[in-house]
């Protein structure tokens, strides 16, 4: 473990879940970090976000998942160590916004996220551990293009097959419908379907589903998707909040929604990927690994041999 | 002396009613941290107290609070001991929390046989068992899971006992063949007919009336193993 003096703290990067993160330098190596400091006032102990994300992170090493260097842990509060990256892509993309009309990024640039974003959660996903809040503002991305995972504080480690969780979990914006019925037998599908929301909406530049509350939420989902039943999803009905007064929705042509906010002209085969990752029923999504062999990554995986 | 600790953490988990993963957590918390630190017998139950009070943090979704914590010692830990005790043990632990947990297993390999009903409750049976019982520490989480499946499948009269299918998600155990695996089995039937270490909560929680029915199966049959010296328990 390091000691808190090697580092010295500049500014305030942000607020966490349940922390503040600090822009740090190394005194030592001249290399900056983030620190994410926990306070341990609280009334229970350590937080147990904080003891599921050092535990989970500590485990995942890769390249599209932000480092955890150390934890330091001195009287009141623990300091994690992060890899330093530059902004998040919720931020980036607000940069890109001209004037008050938000912007979708070039397909390229989209690309390059969106692949890197499915690399990261499939090492995830391998390594039995889920996300549970993949979002724009937790993909933290640098001036070299590459694009981490950060903010585990709602992952948790996993079984197949999988045991019951909570299903009070992802921001409601990317939660998937399954877990809006209040399904607690989720699995990988759950990042999976916020993989599909961030991919549309760094495409268009503005969230996909922006509900207010969990019944909005379904509704802009059925009206884009389509209501699901039991033909189309098996077993829906059973779902906790399952409600037979659903308004009944046929599946929309995603292409024609979203080509008016695009910056370049949508391909069928970026549409085949985003229906692939946003299907209702959550034995029908895509994993992250079949999501990495879509053909709309071929000139990625075709400069790779072993895949 | 471990048999003390694991009788009470099983106290501790059956008044907040929590998964059984984070019963073997906290085990498994409280074996890895002795193996490392020297604890005095004043500090133990606040040893186990603090190893159920992380082990529901990773697990749980609906946690208990600190001060229920403090209260089941009975005094004999506050809510400030726990929270400085829990510190020091996340800090000796290197925050490396999660472990293979032998529940996952046990799911995993019950698809084998499509989660027969009775064969996985007498399995799960066996797997606390072993896993209260120091002699199996040393023992592979998958493994563990493995021998209660395997146990359990014998006492429900399954005529094909074990089978590539169920080689396959035991992740590879060749229960017929495998000499240190019947070891294990042997051990574990011995451990429940004739028990070398007093696992009183265990026994109490056995003797509910959710579990009698199936525990006296399981003693009957591992007595009676035990007495016909293990005959034909490892042909097919």
């Amino acid at each position: 473990m390091s000691s808190s003096s090697q580092f010295k703290q500049l500014e305030k990067l942000g607020n966490g879940t349940y922390a503040t993160v600090y822009k740090g330098l190394n005194k030592t190596t001249g290399v900056y970090v983030a620190l994410k400091e926990v306070k341990l006032d609280s009334e229970e102990g350590t937080p147990s976000t904080a003891i599921r994300e050092i535990s989970l992170m500590k485990e995942l090493k890769h390249d599209n998942i932000v480092r955890l260097y150390d934890v330091i842990h001195t009287e009141n509060k623990l300091t994690l160590v992060f890899e330093y990256m530059d902004k998040d892509l919720k931020k980036y993309m607000d940069s890109r916004t001209t004037g008050n009309s938000p912007q979708g990024l070039e397909l390229s640039l989209v690309k390059y996220f969106q692949w890197q974003l499915f690399e990261g959660i499939s090492f995830c996903h391998e390594n039995k551990i889920l996300h549970r809040d993949l979002k724009p503002q937790n993909l933290l991305i640098n001036n070299k293009g590459q694009l981490k995972l950060g903010d585990f504080g709602l992952a948790r480690a996993f079984g197949i097959p999988v045991n019951t969780f909570s299903s009070e979990v992802v921001t409601l914006w990317y939660r998937a419908p399954d877990v809006l019925m209040g399904s607690r037998s989720y699995s990988t599908s759950i990042d999976m379907w916020s993989c599909g929301c961030i991919l549309a909406e760094m495409l268009t530049g503005k969230p996909l589903f922006p509900g207010t509350n969990d019944e909005e939420q379904l509704k802009l989902i059925f009206d884009m998707m389509g209501t699901p039943t039991e033909s189309t999803w098996p077993t829906v009905t059973t779902l906790p909040k399952y409600n037979s007064n659903f308004s009944i929705q046929v599946p929309k042509d995603l292409k024609k929604l979203l080509q008016p906010f695009t910056k370049e002209q949508l391909d069928d085969i970026v549409i085949d990927l985003l229906n692939g990752l946003l299907q209702l029923n959550p034995s029908m999504r895509l994993s992250a690994k079949q999501a990495l062999h879509h053909p709309w990554f071929s000139e990625y995986y075709q400069q790779q041999p072993h895949q | 002396m471990r048999a003390i600790l694991v009788s009470w953490l099983l106290e501790g988990h059956e008044k907040f009613q929590c998964y059984p993963e984070t019963l073997y957590l906290a085990i498994n918390l409280m074996d890895r941290f002795l193996s490392k630190n020297k604890v005095t017998l004043s500090k133990l139950q606040l040893l186990a107290v603090t190893s159920l009070f992380i082990a529901s943090k990773f697990e749980e979704v609906n946690l208990p609070k600190l001060s229920d914590y403090a209260y089941i010692t009975d005094g004999a830990a506050s809510a400030q001991d726990i929270k400085s005790a829990e510190m020091y043990m996340l800090t000796s632990l290197q925050f490396n929390i999660g472990w293979p947990n032998p529940m996952n297993f046990l799911r995993r390999i019950s698809k084998a046989d499509n989660y027969d009903f009775e064969t996985r409750n007498i399995a799960k049976i066996l797997l606390e068992y072993a896993i209260c019982c120091h002699r199996f520490v040393n023992v592979k989480p998958s493994v563990l899971s493995a021998i209660a499946m395997f146990i359990a499948r014998r006492i429900t009269k399954k005529s094909i006992i074990w089978d590539e299918t169920f080689t396959h998600y035991s992740g590879g155990i060749d229960a017929l063949n495998d000499p240190q695996f019947k070891r294990y089995c042997k051990d574990l039937i011995q451990e429940v007919s004739s028990p070398s270490t007093k696992l009183d909560s265990l026994m109490i929680k056995f003797r509910e009336q959710r579990y009698r029915a199936l525990f006296s199966k399981v003693l009957h049959w591992c007595r009676e193993q035990n007495e016909n010296g293990f005959n034909k328990l490892f042909t097919n």
